[in-house]
């Protein structure tokens, strides 16, 4: 047991699985036809696709749940290879009081299309006795030839009435007040996730056990790279050089990443002390330098970009 | 400097190149006004200026230098040379004129290579043009008038026996094959060569073998000097393009020198935002070339990051910049550490709670304040003290 609460509060089986409904239900079904196809859960994070494969897998193998089930990081492993040798050793030994073995691949839109087709023969190969279950946040991102192969399951955002509710129960198992207006500020800067909600109420319960709107907003706001304000003034008043400094600061040496540093910035902008006609240039240079970024681009290059068109806007 | 120190002052001191000497002087002494100037050539640091002075010394003349690359206007070259080349010597004797680099002029001085013609062609005075190269198509109205004088680069071995003289004039023991290893990478050229030996061998009672290793290193970082002086000096789109010929370092450490200096050279915001968007793009194709592999791609780094750059400035900016290191190099070479660390924890973080290496980064915050000083969780989560401490920064 883990006293980390999205471990420790994390539901052993598919009844239990906060929001979701019509999808528990489906797997529930597959569970009792002991029929499990290939699948993908697609949807944003802190939705449970992790915890429906785990909760499917511990429903449906019992006590043998870990040695049939196996999780694995696309974005994590070294190279779509890594990956395919780990399947081909889990896939190797046969599954134990089962028929097949799952193999849960988590952020398989991480992967190349190359890789996403390589990983589509590996599937073929292992049919036999594994069936695949692949998350991502966006199933466009994956090949049609793997969707086609699987049963596709849209995780929507956690309903606000689940999330309330989740909330309060949470209260009760770890012994915490909340007020009505923490809980709204709760749900604010989570935004349906429920995994960020658990770790905002845990890491708020750190200091207080009657947690109000002010305690989540500052625990909130440590997530929250302060310093791309003071980047974005440094620029804006001719300090390229000092912006550029503190900007690699942060992502170098603090490993900040890029996308969570775009979106900063686009926040950061609409308070920017600049005209609106200005505002609407920076944005349409953000969105280019943010899709320049997904198309594999470095992302601090890119934001130093930006930092220099702010730098020469008042010319 | 021992290249100013050491400078023939005679055509006697001045190794080799004595077909080149006799054409000269032979020259010099039969010349009378109207007669064709002289377009001496040959690659940098042969000894072109040097000749030319040792010449006008044996000659007991008066030798009046203009560079036709420093001279910004048509009209400045105009009225320097106009008044060098019709009145007579300040001190009375006679005068040789030189105008170096002639093929340096600047390319949008369209006028200036005509004007040049008409001022040599009248002059009272035997004039000397040099260039590096004088094929080029620029000069050619003032090939066409000169009687041109190739001076080839210098031999290994005339380098070698100056180096030696050099070394003996300064007091300097040696090595031999120390001296021949600096005069065999000079390529030719005499002035590198004395620059080369001043730097390793200044200071020291003897020059050993290994002294003159350095000098390799510098080598590189000397090319991508010269390299980036020419991006961020030049307007012109094919001397940009070719600075990056001859580069040992690779695409993307090249884009590294380039994107670190714009705004050491690039005072203006516009000029370095502009600039900054075709790195930006270099940067663009070089995503793209790993993600799909092709290598085609390449030349596009090249050319963003040099022509691009270059014709990013609205004018030429005076004044020597300090060029430096790439700081990206130099972090992510001090952090691997720390990002080493990074991988180890959230891997290990990230298998406990079912989250991905980057899930565990985004929420650090959160898991450095949860774990805290909790030692039932740190045993749960299986961290030892310097992943605690590593995990306590966030």
């Amino acid at each position: 047991m883990i006293d980390i609460w999205t471990e420790k509060h994390r539901p052993d089986t598919l009844s239990e699985v906060v929001g979701q409904d019509e999808i528990t239900d489906r797997l529930e079904a597959f569970v009792r036809e002991e029929s499990i196809p290939h699948m993908l859960f697609s949807g944003p994070p802190g939705t449970g696709k992790t915890t429906c494969a785990i909760a499917l897998a511990k429903d449906l193998y019992g006590d043998e749940w870990k040695q049939n089930f196996m999780e694995t990081n696309a974005s994590d492993e070294r190279g779509i290879d890594v990956v395919r040798e780990k399947i081909k050793d889990f896939a190797r030994t046969k599954a134990i009081n089962a028929e097949y073995k799952i193999i849960f691949l988590d952020e398989a839109d991480s992967l190349t299309s190359d890789a996403q087709q390589a990983l589509r023969r590996t599937m073929e190969q292992f049919s036999d006795n594994c069936r695949f279950i692949m998350s991502c946040n966006y199933s466009s991102k994956i090949i049609d030839p793997i969707q086609s192969r699987c049963a596709v399951f849209r995780f929507n955002r956690i309903e606000e009435e689940d999330v309330r509710q989740y909330i309060e129960d949470l209260g009760e198992a770890e012994d915490f007040k909340i007020s009505e207006d923490a809980v709204e500020a709760v749900m604010r800067v989570s935004s349906g996730d429920l995994r960020r909600v658990t770790n905002v109420l845990q890491t708020a319960a750190i200091s207080t056990d009657e947690i109000e709107e002010e305690d989540v907003y500052s625990v909130a706001a440590s997530l929250k790279p302060e310093e791309i304000r003071e980047i974005l003034e440094m620029a804006m008043s001719g300090d390229f050089i000092d912006a550029r400094e503190q900007l690699s600061e942060i992502m170098i040496e603090r490993g900040l990443d890029g996308q969570d540093i775009v979106s900063s910035i686009h926040r950061e902008i609409y308070d920017l002390d600049i005209s609106d006609d200005k505002k609407l240039e920076v944005i349409e240079s953000l969105g280019e330098f943010e899709f320049r970024i997904t198309e594999g681009a470095s992302a601090d290059v890119q934001i130093e970009a930006l930092l220099a068109k702010i730098a020469a806007l008042e010319d | 400097m021992w290249v100013q120190k050491y400078r023939p002052e005679t055509l006697d001191d001045y190794r080799g190149a004595s077909n080149q000497k006799k054409e000269l002087t032979k020259w010099l002494n039969n010349w009378e006004t109207g007669d064709k100037p002289v377009l001496l050539h040959g690659q940098a640091g042969t000894g072109k200026t040097s000749l030319v002075e040792a010449l006008a010394h044996d000659h007991g003349m008066e030798l009046v230098e203009t560079n036709a690359s420093d001279v910004r206007t048509k009209s400045a070259l105009k009225e320097e040379l106009k008044e060098a080349t019709r009145q007579a010597s300040f001190f009375g004797g006679d005068k040789l004129i030189l105008i170096d680099e002639v093929d340096g002029m600047s390319g949008r001085d369209r006028g200036g290579v005509a004007e040049l013609k008409e001022i040599v062609s009248k002059s009272r005075f035997p004039v000397i043009m040099t260039a590096n190269d004088a094929y080029t198509q620029k000069i050619r109205p003032l090939r066409n008038i000169s009687k041109t004088v190739k001076l080839d680069s210098v031999h290994t071995n005339s380098i070698n026996a100056h180096l030696k003289w050099i070394l003996d004039e300064e007091g300097i023991d040696y090595d031999e094959s120390a001296v021949k290893r600096i005069a065999r990478r000079a390529g030719g050229q005499m002035r590198s060569a004395i620059n080369d030996l001043e730097s390793v061998a200044l200071g020291r009672e003897k020059l050993e073998k290994e002294d003159v290793k350095a000098l390799s290193q510098r080598d590189s970082r000397q090319e991508i000097f010269d390299a980036l002086k020419i991006i961020f000096k030049t307007s012109n789109i094919e001397n940009a393009r070719r600075a990056s010929d001859n580069l040992d370092e690779d695409a993307e450490t090249f884009m590294q020198w380039v994107r670190e200096n714009i705004p050491r050279e690039y005072k203006k915001p516009k000029d370095n935002a502009e600039a900054y968007y075709w790195i930006s793009n270099a940067d663009l194709f070089n995503g793209r070339i790993r993600r799909r592999m092709s290598w085609s791609l390449m030349k596009y780094i090249y050319e963003f990051s040099t022509a691009g750059v270059a014709l990013s400035k609205e004018e030429k900016y005076d004044g020597w910049t300090k060029y430096q290191y790439p700081s990206k190099i130099k972090k992510m070479g001090q952090s691997r550490a720390s990002r080493k660390k990074m991988g180890e924890v959230t891997s290990k973080l990230g298998e406990k709670l079912h989250l991905s290496q980057n899930d565990v980064k985004k929420d650090m915050p959160f898991y450095s304040r949860i774990i805290g000083n909790d030692e039932a969780l740190k045993e749960q989560l299986d961290l030892d003290e310097d992943e605690i401490e590593f995990i306590q920064k966030f």
